[in-house]
């Protein structure tokens, strides 16, 4: 497959994307290749259904492929990118007439998390971060959507603030509204749900903070 | 009320340094600011264990060449060999019926080399698949020259002298009678064709709903078990962490 092909990981993206405007389909099936992961990432985080965000995922890319000659370097492609994602996001919430469900399976399956295990994390670790985990994408859920958003960008992606700001047309100052207020809720669902504490460091190892668990019957 | 934007920028390490200086000092001062801080960064590390289901990707770009290829024509000369091939098709098919039912399911050849297909035929044709006139057919058939035969020596009889129906009425009658059979022995080798269609079909169906119960009735019992022990062990786990 030509795409398997390696590319210099030094090539930026730019560099894609000038070989691809001149018709090279390879360059940009590299830059599918660089991006599929964060921009289907994204998407699952903001709508929450993993199929669904796979086909927004595969529409960006297509999308941007035929929009290609209207990108003008302006922005990095990365940040071209994410918007296209999250107005087709928006898009499928507007048809969908709902906000991001979160339906992580009920209870965490030992057997499936004891494949996952790796050397550096006991099993018990193991699962206790993945009921973290869903916690979190469940408080997630719950946070406005302009929150949520600013959060996905910040501690997923890593942007900026200024460029979070052009990504969602709105004022540097709102984005760190945001963040600091959708965070401060976040910390406060979660300790409601029992999640205490934070990343322990002990000597050789990395512990989460436990689950607690309701007393129970 | 302390800048919130400053404790952000400084919770993502985005102040200049003489800003990130001056927060500083002022977070020594200041313990609602340190408290936020703490909370801020709880949250951090909570998103952190968010982690998106594994998905299969592998998305590429792939251009069709619809549009590209050039269209494929036939030229004359070739129009004319693809018309005799279909011409000689045609003709050959109404020559012989072959039928195999092997491994590669069901084959309905025609041809003209009887010779071999006799010669293949007894290994690999099934019993009920063999074609031959069927004995009433033939039982008819010699009945029929045979009153033919009765009603010629009749007539030579009464009037005594060749004078019944001519040589040529004779040979008309009894290729109307040979042809009469031979229509009947094809419309009854069509049906027979129809029929083990229609058999080994309903065969295939049975063995395929079979095989799909059969597997299904696997795959419940295995997933049943699977479940069991999957319950088991969770329940175990649960028991043996809220012991501690």
């Amino acid at each position: 497959m030509p795409r398997k092909r390696g590319v210099d990981p030094m090539t930026t993206d730019e560099e894609l994307v000038a070989r691809s405007r001149a018709g090279d389909l390879d360059s940009f099936n590299q830059l599918v290749l660089r991006w599929e992961r964060p921009i289907y990432a994204l998407a699952y985080r903001v709508i929450g259904r993993e199929e669904d965000a796979r086909d927004v995922a595969q529409e960006a890319f297509l999308r941007a492929f035929r929009a290609l000659g209207g990108f003008k370097n302006q922005a990095k492609f990365s940040s071209w990118l994410y918007r296209i994602t999250l107005n087709l996001c928006r898009d499928w919430m507007r048809r969908e007439r709902r906000t991001p469900v979160s339906q992580p399976p009920e209870g965490v399956d030992v057997i499936e998390l004891a494949g996952e295990a790796d050397a550096t994390e006991s099993i018990e670790d193991l699962v206790a971060r993945k009921e973290l985990g869903r916690a979190v994408e469940k408080a997630m859920a719950g946070l406005p959507d302009e929150q949520r958003t600013a959060i996905i960008l910040k501690e997923y992606h890593g942007l900026t603030f200024q460029e979070i700001a052009d990504l969602l047309d709105c004022p540097l100052s709102t984005v760190k509204t945001r963040l600091y207020q959708g965070l401060l809720v976040l910390r406060r669902q979660l300790r409601q749900a029992g999640v205490e504490g934070g990343f322990r460091r002990e000597p050789g190892r990395a512990r989460f903070g436990a689950v607690e668990r309701r007393a129970e019957s | 009320m302390c800048d919130k934007e400053l404790l952000i920028g400084y919770l993502y390490d985005e102040l200049e340094a003489p800003a990130r200086l001056a927060f500083e000092q002022h977070l020594e001062s200041c313990q609602p600011c340190r408290d936020d801080l703490e909370d801020l960064r709880a949250a951090r590390t909570h998103l952190a264990s968010w982690v998106p289901p594994e998905a299969d990707l592998g998305y590429e770009i792939v251009r069709t060449r619809a549009v590209t290829t050039p269209r494929f024509r036939l030229s004359p000369a070739w129009g004319l060999a693809a018309a005799a091939v279909l011409v000689l098709a045609a003709a050959s098919a109404i020559a012989n019926v072959e039928i195999r039912a092997g491994g590669e399911g069901l084959v309905v050849r025609t041809g003209w080399n009887r010779a071999e297909i006799e010669s293949a035929a007894p290994a690999t044709i099934p019993q009920a698949l063999q074609v031959s006139a069927p004995a009433a057919d033939l039982q008819q058939f010699d009945r029929r020259l045979r009153e033919l035969e009765a009603e010629l020596a009749r007539a030579a009889r009464v009037t005594g002298a060749p004078a019944g129906p001519s040589e040529s009425e004779v040979m008309r009658r009894v290729s109307h009678i040979v042809l009469e059979s031979e229509t009947r022995q094809q419309r009854e080798l069509a049906t027979r064709i129809g029929q083990v269609v229609r058999e080994l079909d309903a065969l295939h169906r049975a063995d395929l709903v079979r095989l799909q119960q059969s597997i299904a009735q696997s795959q419940r019992l295995t997933d049943a078990e699977v479940l069991q022990q999957k319950d088991l062990v969770n329940q175990m786990f649960r028991l043996v962490s809220t012991q501690r």
